[in-house]
């Protein structure tokens, strides 16, 4: 778990740290969302082997999503750079070709010569839907926080949405599924750390498409695979809390101190985080006592 | 006088009319038995003790046990409680069983809700999308009284390899209305040949997995 987190969250040190890289600003918004991916690949990877393509197990899905999510954070970047004037509609028509890829990939999967089947297990093609649409209106609604929050904000933000749902994921017993979160969330903690000391970059469009795309697919899986016996809303729940930024734009809280505003926020989602995390703990462990398998009858 | 013989004249030819009727019966009888039909019925009444019967798993008294090394040191067990197929079989063992076996995934037991969940997962199973395991006997060959080396093919993780197992007949119990039938058998899987390869490289858990299977059968007429 640990060499993937020091690969990816490396790659981010390395681009925002060393001073003749950080003048790449393209660079710059590309790497936290390519590192993301090359962090989660590789813990994939390391466990599991590489994903084949297309894919021969559901479960291959999250190495191949680390995969899409590096293909758009070399693509989201180009549809411009934070701080610049963006030029639309480049950015909302991106966001639902990202949408329409993410629902329309088993059909290209069944193109490049797989079997056209959903996903996850007992999902169909209304899941397939959402989630694309979950990709497309995640992306836009926190494209304005990517504008406004350089610096440690969203990687922090980030860091504990993730590092939230790797408890979720181990009440729900899968491995994986838990190594692929905590890794993200080392990334992100590293991303922060890079960023607080790396003149406040941001984690771009790229970096911001990346995690969204992770933060789709990697709860979607853990919901249809797993036996977790909590309420399907609990992935939701934690993997939808950076979107408690946007309100937070409001400009009333625009008088708060920039410490006050940067703690309001991450306390708010770790609050949002957190409720999840104990709700899933919560239900894991009343099923632990009340072991219904098995009557000797 | 002349009455009196009348009488014993009669009663003669009673005595001699029953007599000739229970000759005729018995010679009747004895052609009766040699008869063609009744001749084959008696040989179908033989055949049929050593005649493959259908038996249909009884999933109350059948389990899977299944045996893995974790981490190297100790070694855990585990049961599948939903067992159901068919099998068959002659009475009197002469013939080699077959059997069409599946276990559900979902019904896997070791004691810890986690644990069960953690294998009927993803990481190991994946029972969401291979809901079965399955085996299909494909021969047998006879190692002693009432055991067999059987063949077969073992579908489990979504892929299928020919194993072999060791099957031992536990017993025939019931009477002519009702019977059961039971086996136990034996055999060692390497997990990784399935696809399940999750902590084989790091030794979390060991790539051998023991089973033993309990079936008992009830008789389908």
């Amino acid at each position: 778990m640990f060499l993937p987190i020091l690969a990816g969250g490396g790659l981010v040190a390395l681009c925002w740290l060393l001073p003749p890289l950080r003048k790449w600003k393209w660079l710059s918004g590309v790497t936290y969302g390519f590192g993301l991916a090359v962090g989660v690949f590789g813990s994939f990877a390391a466990e599991n082997g590489i994903p084949d393509f297309p894919p021969t197990e559901r479960m291959q899905w999250l190495g191949l999503s680390a995969v899409l999510a590096a293909i758009f954070a070399i693509c989201g970047s180009a549809t411009g750079q934070p701080g610049k004037e963006r030029s639309w509609p480049s950015t909302e028509f991106f966001a639902v070709l990202a949408g329409a890829v993410v629902a329309c990939l088993p059909f290209i999967v069944q193109w490049a010569g797989g079997e056209l089947r959903p996903y996850f297990s007992s999902a169909g093609p209304a899941d397939q839907l959402a989630m694309g649409l979950a990709v497309t209106v995640g992306f836009l609604a926190l494209d304005r926080i990517v504008e406004s929050r350089h610096g440690v904000t969203l990687p922090l933000v980030l860091f504990i949405t993730f590092a939230g749902l790797a408890p979720i994921a181990d009440a729900a017993s899968w491995i994986t599924l838990t190594f692929l979160f905590a890794v993200a969330a080392g990334i992100s903690l590293i991303a922060a750390i890079a960023a607080r000391f790396g003149g406040s970059p941001s984690i771009g469009r790229g970096g911001l498409l990346a995690a969204v795309v992770l933060l789709v697919f990697l709860p979607a899986a853990g919901y249809r695979q797993t036996y977790g016996e909590f309420p399907w809303w609990t992935w939701g729940l934690a993997a939808a809390a950076p979107l408690i930024l946007l309100p937070l734009e409001h400009p009333w809280f625009g008088k708060l101190p920039a410490w006050g505003g940067l703690v309001l926020r991450l306390v708010l989602v770790a609050a949002i985080v957190g409720t999840a995390v104990l709700v899933a703990l919560q239900s894991g462990s009343g099923a632990d006592s009340g072991n219904d398998y098995g009557g000797f009858n | 006088m002349f009455q009196h013989l009348q009488r014993l004249q009669r009663r003669f030819r009673i005595v001699r009319g029953v007599l000739a009727v229970s000759l005729l019966g018995s010679v009747g009888l004895a052609a009766g038995l040699s008869a063609p039909g009744l001749k084959e019925n008696a040989i179908a009444a033989t055949a049929s003790a050593v005649a493959p019967l259908n038996f249909k798993l009884d999933p109350v008294h059948c389990m899977a046990l299944f045996r893995i090394h974790h981490v190297g040191a100790g070694r855990f067990w585990g049961m599948f409680d939903d067992v159901s197929g068919t099998v068959v079989y002659p009475e009197d063992g002469s013939t080699a069983p077959t059997f069409d076996v599946t276990v559900k995934v979902e019904s896997v037991h070791t004691g810890n809700e986690k644990l069960n969940r953690t294998i009927a997962g993803p990481q190991f199973f994946n029972a969401k999308e291979f809901e079965s395991i399955r085996f299909v006997s494909t021969g047998g060959k006879s190692i002693g009284e009432k055991t067999w080396e059987m063949t077969g093919d073992l579908t489990m993780h979504g892929v299928t390899k020919p194993i072999i197992a060791m099957v031992e007949c536990t017993g025939v119990a019931g009477n002519p209305v009702q019977k059961k039938v039971g086996f136990e058998a034996t055999f060692t899987v390497k997990r990784s040949n399935f696809g399940m390869e999750w902590g084989v490289k790091n030794k979390a858990l060991g790539d051998d997995v023991r089973m033993i299977v309990g079936l008992e059968g009830d008789w389908v007429r």
